[in-house]
C-alpha cells in the first residue's frame, strides 16, 4: 500500500462517528490540559514573584556576600566594597541596596502589627525600575517617610499616600505608592531612604546600620562588556564577595526556590498528575473505541492489513484526541488565567512557550495512551471471527 | 441446477489454457483448494487436544462447497487454517497451488489478500459508508481513487446496492449490510472465498438472495467458495457437501450433476488423466440414457453417432462375421464403447446389447471430437485402446 494513495480516514471517521464520546473525550483531556496549565501557571507566577525585586534591579552586575544564596538570607557585606568596585575600570556607578523584613507595620484600621519588608537605597539613584517610582523618590529625603506597594496584602490596612502609622514602633508616613507585588515570604513592602532605614532598624546606631549592605548594584560604563568587568571585579574584590550578572542573580534566586524548597516539586507533581489524568482519559476513550470495533479490526486483519496499519490508525486517533483536548483546554485556561490573575494579584501569564510546551505534553500523553492501546488492537484475532 | 443450465450460462469451453499456470504444473490450475493430511491440535504439551484428524479435501476451481456438521466438529478450525488465520501444524493446504503450510507471517498476510472472508456478522465499520467499507478492501490493492470508486460502485451495484452506495450501515437493512460485507469480500475478485454462516443473521428471503448472489459471482468469476452453514434452505446451491464429525470429514458428496458425472468419469481408467477442466467439459455435454435389459444400444453396420460410458449395469459385445454372431466381450460399469466408429469414421463394428437394466452416459459425435481435439492424452489413450481391441 503506497502512502501517497488516497486512504479512507478511518481514525477520523471512527472518532467523529460517536459525537457524545468525542465530547466527553475532549472534555476529559481538556480538563487534564487545563490542570497542567494551571499548575504551570501557578508555578510560574510564584517563581516569578520570588524574583520581583531582582528583576527590577537597575543594574548590570550585582554584588552579594558569598554566603548569600538567596534574597531571603540575611548575609551582608561591607559598604566599602562599593568604593573598591567603583575604582574598577568599566564601572560607571555602584550603589547600595538594603532591606529588612523583620520589623512590623501597624495596620491603622485594626491596630494589629505585621512584619513587612523595608527596602532602602539612595533616593537620588534610580535603583529599581518600577514604573513611576523614581519621580516620587525625592519625597523620601524627609526622614520617616516611605513609599508603599499598593499590591501589598490587605492585612496591612490602607497604604495610601498620607497614611501615618508605625513601622518598628516609630512614626512612619506614606508619601507615595508604587506597584510591585508579593511573594512567598513577603506579604508587602515599603521603600525608604537609607537614613530612614537606619533610623527605623537601629535607632541611635545609624552609622553602624549603614556600614553593611545587602546588594551592590553596578552599572557599566559605556563601551565595556559585562563579562570583562565581571572578570575585573572578581580579581579586584575580596573572595567573600560574589559578583553576578543581573540575569545570573535572577536565576540564582529562582533556582533556590525551585530546587531548595519543596515548592518546585509540588508543582511538578501537579503537572505529572495532570499528565497522568490525561493519559488515563485518553486511554479510556481509545480503548473503548477500539474495543467497540474489535471485530471490524479483526476483519481488516483477515483481509490482509498488517499490524503497522493498526498502529497508525490508533496513533492517528490519539493525535486527533490531543487536538480535540488541547484546544478547549487552552481556551478554558486563558479564561481562568485572566480570572485568577484578577483575584490573586499573581502574575499569571500564558506565554506562547508555555502553550507550545503543554501542547507537546498533550501529544506525548495521547501517544503514550495510543501505544498502550495498540496492544489491544493487535490482539484482535481474526480466527475468532469464525464463531 | 443441471448440466444443461450450466452450459447455457457458461458457453462450452474445455480450454485448460485459459488459466495461466502458477507453478508450471498446469493441472493444479484447476484445483482451487487441496487439503492433505490436515491435523490440528489446540493447547500445548500434555493438554494438547486434537481437533482435526488427517483430513483430505480437494475442491475444483469454481466449486461451491458447503461444510456441515455439529458444532465443535472442526469446521471453523478448517476454515481458519484455509484462510491463513491460524498456523498449520501438520499437513498441507494448497490454495490456488500455493502451499500455505510453513509460510512466513508476512507471506501469510499477503496470501490472505487473495481470500475473501465473509463472517456471520457483517463486521462493517459503522462510521464508514457502504462504499468506504468496500474501499477498505480496495485500498489493499494498488489502485487509483477513480479505479477504486469504479470497482467499488460496480460491485455494490452488482449486489443490488447501487442506490445505497453512500449509506452508512445503520441506514441499511440486515440483508443489505451482509451484502455490503460480501461486496467487500469479493471486490478484489479473490479466487477463494471462505464464508461462515453468511445467512445466519438474515431472514429467509435475504438469505436466499445473498447465496444466489454468491453463486452467480462464483460462476462468473470462477471463484471457489467454501461455506460453513447450518442453514438447510441454502444447501441446494452447493456443488459438494462435506460433512464433518469430531474432526473428521466423514462424507464428501458431490451433489451437482455435472460434478457427479465428472467424479464418475474420473473413476474410469480412460478419463483418469484428464484435467478437471476437461472432465467438467465432458460431464457438461453427456446425456444419461436408460436402457432395459435386452436392448441393443449400437448395431453392427450402423453409422457411429455417439460414444458411451456405462454408469451401471452390464452389456455384451457381439460381432457378426462369416461364422455368425459371437460374443467377444462383456462390459460392466465404468467401461466404455462406441469409440471405434467415431475415431475411424467407419460403421459400427459390433453390436452392444444390455444384459441387465443399463444406465449409460452418451456423448455426441461432435462433442466427442471436441474433447479429442482438446486433449492429446485422451486421444492417445483412446487410440491405444482401439488398437488393442482390434
Amino acid at each position: 500500500m503506497k502512502l501517497l494513495r488516497p486512504r479512507t480516514p478511518l481514525a477520523w471517521r471512527n472518532l467523529v462517528h460517536n459525537p457524545r464520546r468525542l465530547l466527553l473525550a475532549s472534555g476529559g483531556i481538556g480538563f487534564a490540559v487545563m490542570l497542567i496549565f494551571m499548575q504551570l501557571g501557578f508555578e510560574g507566577a510564584l517563581f516569578d514573584s520570588t524574583v520581583l525585586v531582582p528583576r527590577h534591579l537597575n543594574a548590570d552586575l550585582v554584588m552579594i556576600d558569598r554566603a548569600k544564596f538567596s534574597m531571603t538570607v540575611n548575609n551582608r557585606f561591607s559598604r566599602r566594597m562599593l568604593s573598591l568596585a567603583q575604582s574598577c575600570a568599566g564601572v560607571a556607578e555602584a550603589h547600595a541596596l538594603i532591606y529588612d523584613d523583620r520589623f512590623l507595620w501597624q495596620n491603622v484600621t485594626t491596630g494589629l502589627s505585621l512584619p513587612i519588608r523595608l527596602i532602602a537605597y539612595d533616593p537620588l539613584v534610580e535603583a529599581l525600575t518600577i514604573p513611576g517610582i523614581f519621580a516620587q523618590q525625592s519625597k523620601l529625603l524627609l526622614p520617616g517617610t516611605v513609599l508603599a506597594d499598593r499590591r501589598s496584602k490587605s492585612e496591612y490596612g490602607p497604604l495610601t499616600t498620607g497614611t501615618i502609622s508605625e513601622y518598628a514602633n516609630q512614626r512612619a508616613e506614606i508619601v507615595g505608592n508604587y506597584s510591585l507585588g508579593t511573594d512567598f515570604t513577603n506579604d508587602g513592602d515599603l521603600i525608604s531612604s537609607e537614613l530612614t532605614f537606619a533610623r527605623f532598624t537601629q535607632p541611635g546606631r545609624e552609622t553602624q546600620a549603614l556600614e553593611s549592605i545587602d546588594l551592590g548594584l553596578v552599572r557599566l560604563a559605556p563601551g565595556y562588556t559585562a563579562a570583562e568587568v565581571l572578570d575585573r571585579l572578581k580579581r579586584q574584590l575580596p573572595e567573600d564577595i560574589r559578583v553576578l550578572t543581573k540575569d545570573d542573580f535572577v536565576t540564582l534566586e529562582q533556582d533556590f526556590w525551585r530546587h531548595s524548597t519543596p515548592i518546585g516539586y509540588i508543582f511538578s507533581f501537579g503537572v505529572v498528575l495532570g499528565v497522568f489524568v490525561g493519559i488515563i482519559i485518553c486511554y479510556q476513550v481509545l480503548f473503548a473505541d477500539i474495543s467497540d470495533h474489535l471485530p471490524e479490526f479483526a476483519t481488516l486483519k483477515a483481509m490482509g492489513y498488517r499490524g503497522r496499519y493498526f498502529t497508525f490508525v490508533v496513533l492517528e486517533e490519539a493525535l486527533w484526541l490531543a487536538m480535540f483536548g488541547f484546544l478547549p483546554g487552552l481556551a478554558a485556561s486563558v479564561l481562568l488565567y485572566a480570572l485568577l490573575a484578577e483575584i490573586t494579584s499573581l502574575a499569571l501569564e500564558l506565554s506562547w512557550e508555555r502553550a507550545a510546551g503543554v501542547f507537546v505534553l498533550t501529544v506525548a500523553m495521547c501517544v503514550v495512551s495510543g501505544i498502550m492501546t495498540v496492544r489491544k488492537v493487535l490482539s484482535a484475532d481474526p480466527a475468532e471471527l469464525f464463531a | 441446477m443441471n448440466a444443461s443450465t450450466v452450459a447455457t450460462q457458461e458457453p462450452p469451453r474445455l480450454a485448460t489454457q485459459e488459466f495461466p499456470s502458477i507453478d508450471g504444473v498446469p493441472r493444479t490450475d484447476e484445483i482451487g483448494l487441496k487439503v492433505t493430511g490436515l491435523n490440528h491440535w489446540f493447547g500445548h504439551g500434555e493438554l494438547a487436544k486434537q481437533v482435526l484428524f488427517d483430513n483430505q479435501l480437494e475442491v475444483t476451481r469454481g466449486e461451491i462447497v458447503i461444510m456441515t456438521g455439529p458444532s465443535g466438529s472442526g469446521k471453523t478450525t478448517i476454515l481458519t487454517l484455509l484462510g491463513g488465520l491460524r498456523t498449520i501444524q501438520a499437513g498441507s493446504v494448497r490454495v490456488m497451488g500455493q502451499e500455505m503450510s510453513g509460510l512466513a507471517p508476512a507471506s501469510l498476510v499477503a496470501m490472505r489478500r487473495k481470500i475473501g472472508f465473509i463472517f456471520q456478522a457483517h463486521n462493517l465499520f459503522p462510521s464508514l459508508s457502504a462504499f468506504q467499507n468496500v474501499r477498505m478492501a480496495l485500498e489493499l490493492e494498488d489502485l487509483s481513487a477513480e479505479e477504486m470508486r469504479q470497482r467499488g460502485e460496480e460491485m455494490l451495484t452488482l449486489l443490488g446496492l447501487g442506490h445505497r452506495v453512500h449509506y452508512k450501515p445503520a441506514a441499511l437493512s440486515g440483508g443489505q449490510r451482509q451484502r455490503v460485507a460480501i461486496a467487500r469480500a469479493l471486490v478484489n475478485r479473490p479466487p477463494l472465498v471462505l464464508a461462515d454462516e453468511p445467512t445466519a443473521a438474515l431472514d429467509k428471503q435475504s438469505g436466499r438472495d445473498v447465496v444466489e448472489l454468491l453463486k452467480k459471482l462464483s460462476r462468473e468469476q470462477k471463484t471457489t467458495i467454501l461455506m460453513v452453514t447450518h442453514d438447510n434452505r441454502i444447501l441446494d446451491i452447493a456443488d459438494r457437501i462435506v460433512n464433518m464429525v469430531d474432526g473428521h470429514i466423514i462424507s464428501d458428496v458431490v451433489v451437482h450433476s455435472t460434478l457427479v458425472v465428472a467424479e464418475f468419469l474420473r473413476g474410469c481408467p480412460l478419463f483418469r488423466d484428464l484435467t478437471p477442466g476437461t472432465l467438467a467439459g465432458v460431464a457438461d455435454k453427456v446425456s444419461i440414457e436408460k436402457q432395459p435389459a435386452g436392448t441393443s444400444i449400437v448395431r453392427q453396420g450402423d453409422p457411429g453417432d455417439k460414444f458411451y460410458v456405462i454408469r451401471s449395469g452390464t452389456a455384451e459385445v457381439t460381432v457378426t462375421d462369416a461364422a455368425g454372431p459371437h460374443v467377444v466381450a462383456q462390459l460392466k460399469d465404468r467401461d466404455f464403447f462406441g469409440e471405434a466408429a467415431l475415431l475411424t469414421g467407419e460403421p459400427r463394428n459390433a453390436t452392444v446389447t444390455a444384459t441387465s437394466d443399463l444406465q449409460i452416459y452418451a456423448l455426441g459425435k461432435e462433442d466427442f471430437q471436441a474433447v479429442i481435439n482438446t486433449s492429446a492424452t485422451f486421444n492417445e489413450q483412446l487410440r491405444k485402446v482401439l488398437f488393442q481391441r482390434q
